[in-house]
């Protein structure tokens, strides 16, 4: 009887450890019979169901079937929110009945937090953003795609290497020092960094690198946000570069209008003193020094209102290639043989502008060019296509408004432009050039007039390898263009027509003779007005055209003209003229002058006028 | 979740689910590759949204999800868990 005693008291003491156990379980444990109810169900149960337990036991549970060791099932909370749980079940026998006992492991909060990471993982993969993360020697431990795409580096390649390897050679070391001081002392840093990409290629970005903690309050790993800012930087320097040429452009214009007024004084009263001197005397020479000077300083002036854009232009359709080819033969038969030339010209479509200016342009470039290989010679390329340029293109090159442009490219195998200077080469009076064989505004005329031409010029140059100059300009209206394009004759069309050239300048009157009569015309020069007066009155009908400089001794231009006009009306005159002397265009034509000119007499410029004078247009330049 | 039920079948399983995530999607596949055994032509598979019928849920007794019901012709059966195995889960449901 005692023993019996004992062994219940053992049983229930043995029951009672084992209730204990179940009671105290972090997981909910249900039993279920072989009808599927639930017939004991523990303390957890109760809690995760959230249904009392003499209501849980005896509920219809169904049977629990797992596939392998465990599922996932899910439940709804008095909440309204679903909870989770991982199952396990094992099938016994009690009482010669089969039961099964579930065991139900809440899942909840792993899920939410797994969740929760893969949409960290999927944000930081997704991200715009660079995001890489490096251990505390500055080892790469993860980068996501967008490192990838800054970098050129993939993320197998990066993950284990030291992040150093972005870091340029030239790049102060200082600023990486400072950068991992803060992130030791717990701190981001934020600041510009440039990098080398995989294939060589530079990038700037703007970074963050923060301190990551781990779960014992240490800083384990550091994790850099970049954001590629290589286009930002470039159109901030390009705006910067802009905006000084624009400043140094309205100073020099300033000062050049000015300095013409100046010079016109200066030329003025000089000539004036000329006249009242023995022609010839050491003191006529000595002032048609002075003259000559001054008019040197004029076309200095002239350079500088292009280069700022202020002065006069009068743009119609030009057909750019006549224009380039021109100058292609002409340098072909005044550049050293050490120099070698090559061209790639095609016809294309007209620009609306000026077409002095744009000699020059086109001339300035193959000077310079010529220049960079004077010493040991090399190769000279001339190239003018069509281009079409995207959206993106003609926004980063600042161009005009066009659907397709031109461009030139003049490439030469010179000594280059070292990369320090490279900016500058358009600015006024910079020059790499020794003293006396640049004046330092070729390139900025060059800027000046292809921005006032709605284009854009960029130079691309490798040390000891060569120079690249590129300028684009937008291709005129169509429309507008067709209709006028038809009225520009080619540059260089002459005749055989009688031509009177008066200028008191032997140089310049020589090489108008020779400039007329490589167009076929019959010359005669004179450079005394009064003497060329007295040669026409002799026999007016023997000329067909004369072309007289404004400013000569003796007599001037207009008044020459004036006198020829009395004796002979329908003389056709062209008045040549300096900068800062033309004459209005209602005085011209109150004498009857038929055109006025521009001094430096261009060769293209002069044979059209002289075209149309002849083919009897009333025609006004 | 859309019911896929023929009238013209007279039985119905039901299946219960949460929501109409990559789990609810799973066990309604499962449901179907059961109903493609061969041995239960006569049933139309219905598939309820636990959180949208609370009361359906409730008169059938339902706590966790995902829960296949069978209500006839028999006895009704229950079963709660992984439904991939389609001769475990036919054999439960009294089938085979």
């Amino acid at each position: 009887m005692e023993n019996r005693l004992q062994v219940e008291r053992q049983l229930r003491e043995s029951e009672e450890r084992f209730r204990l156990l179940v009671e105290q379980s972090p997981d909910a444990i249900i039993m279920i019979n072989s009808e599927g109810l639930v017939v004991f169900a523990n303390r957890t149960a109760e809690s995760f169901f959230g249904i009392e337990r003499s209501r849980l036991e005896g509920t219809h549970f169904g049977f629990p079937v797992v596939g392998g060791e465990t599922t996932e099932i899910e439940v709804p909370r008095s909440s309204g929110e679903m909870g989770s749980a991982e199952m396990r079940v094992v099938q016994t026998w009690l009482n010669q009945e089969p039961v099964y006992i579930a065991s139900l492991r809440d899942t909840t909060e792993r899920r939410a937090a797994k969740a929760s990471l893969s949409r960290l993982a999927a944000a930081i993969e997704q991200a715009a953003e660079s995001v890489h993360v490096t251990d505390m020697d500055g080892n790469i431990l993860f980068a996501n795609p967008a490192f990838e795409r800054v970098t050129g580096y993939s993320r197998e390649e990066a993950a284990g290497m030291w992040a150093g390897f972005l870091r340029p050679y030239d790049e102060s070391k200082e600023t990486y020092r400072e950068m991992w001081e803060q992130v030791l002392a717990g701190k981001t840093w934020s600041g510009n960094l440039r990098g080398v990409t995989r294939s060589g290629g530079r990038f700037e970005v703007a970074a963050s690198v923060s301190p990551v903690w781990d779960a014992e309050g240490e800083i384990a790993s550091a994790v850099v946000v970049m954001r590629d800012v290589s286009k930002e930087m470039t159109l901030e320097r390009q705006l910067r570069q802009a905006q000084k040429m624009e400043a140094i452009g309205t100073l020099a214009g300033g000062i050049a209008h000015d300095f013409n007024n100046i010079l016109s004084a200066i030329i003025g009263y000089s000539e004036l003193t000329q006249r009242n001197l023995p022609p010839e005397s050491d003191d006529w020479e000595n002032i048609r020094e002075v003259v000559s000077a001054a008019r040197r300083a004029r076309d200095l002036v002239k350079q500088i209102l292009a280069f700022s854009r202020q002065s006069e232009e009068e743009f119609r359709p030009i057909e750019l290639h006549l224009i380039v080819n021109e100058v292609f033969k002409l340098l072909r038969s005044s550049l050293p043989s050490s120099i070698e030339m090559h061209q790639s010209i095609r016809k294309c479509r007209p620009v609306l502008g000026d077409a002095t200016q744009l000699h020059q342009v086109v001339m300035n470039l193959c000077t310079n060019a010529a220049q960079a290989m004077a010493e040991d010679g090399g190769e000279l390329s001339l190239a003018f296509e069509e281009v079409p340029l995207s959206e993106e293109e003609i926004a980063r090159r600042e161009l005009g408004r066009s659907d397709a442009f031109v461009k030139l490219t003049v490439s030469d195998t010179g000594h280059g432009i070292p990369p320090t200077v490279l900016d500058r080469v358009f600015e006024p009076y910079f020059t790499t050039k020794e003293k006396g064989k640049g004046t330092g505004l070729g390139l900025s005329v060059v800027h000046g007039i292809v921005k006032g031409h709605g284009g854009g010029v960029s130079v691309e140059s490798r040390v000891e390898k060569g120079t690249t100059f590129s300028v684009f300009i937008p291709l005129a209206d169509l429309e507008a263009a067709e209709s006028k394009t038809a009225e520009y004759e080619s540059p260089l069309k002459g005749g055989n027509e009688r031509i009177l050239f008066v200028d008191d300048e032997r140089p310049l009157a020589n090489m108008a003779r020779q400039m007329l009569e490589g167009l076929g015309y019959r010359v005669e020069v004179f450079t005394d007005s009064l003497e060329a007066l007295e040669r026409f009155r002799a026999d007016p009908d023997r000329v067909d055209l004369v072309i007289t400089d404004m400013t000569m001794p003796r007599m001037t231009g207009d008044r020459l003209a004036a006198e020829m006009l009395s004796i002979r009306p329908d003389i056709p005159v062209i008045l040549c003229t300096g900068f800062s002397e033309r004459i209005d265009e209602p005085r011209a034509r109150e004498l009857g002058i038929r055109a006025f000119m521009l001094k430096p007499l261009i060769s293209m410029e002069l044979a059209g006028n002289i075209r149309r004078l002849l083919d009897g247009e009333a025609y006004f330049v | 979740m859309a019911e896929s039920g023929s009238k013209r079948k007279p039985h119905i399983l039901r299946l219960y689910v949460s929501g109409r995530g990559p789990r609810a999607r799973k066990a309604v596949a499962d449901a179907e590759a059961i109903l493609a055994s061969g041995l239960m032509d006569s049933y139309a598979l219905e598939v309820v949204d636990l959180l949208n019928n609370a009361a359906s849920a409730q008169r059938d007794g339902v706590i966790a999800t995902p829960t296949l019901l069978k209500t006839g012709p028999g006895s009704p059966r229950k079963i709660i868990g992984d439904l991939k195995d389609v001769p475990k889960i036919l054999s439960a449901l009294g089938l085979q």
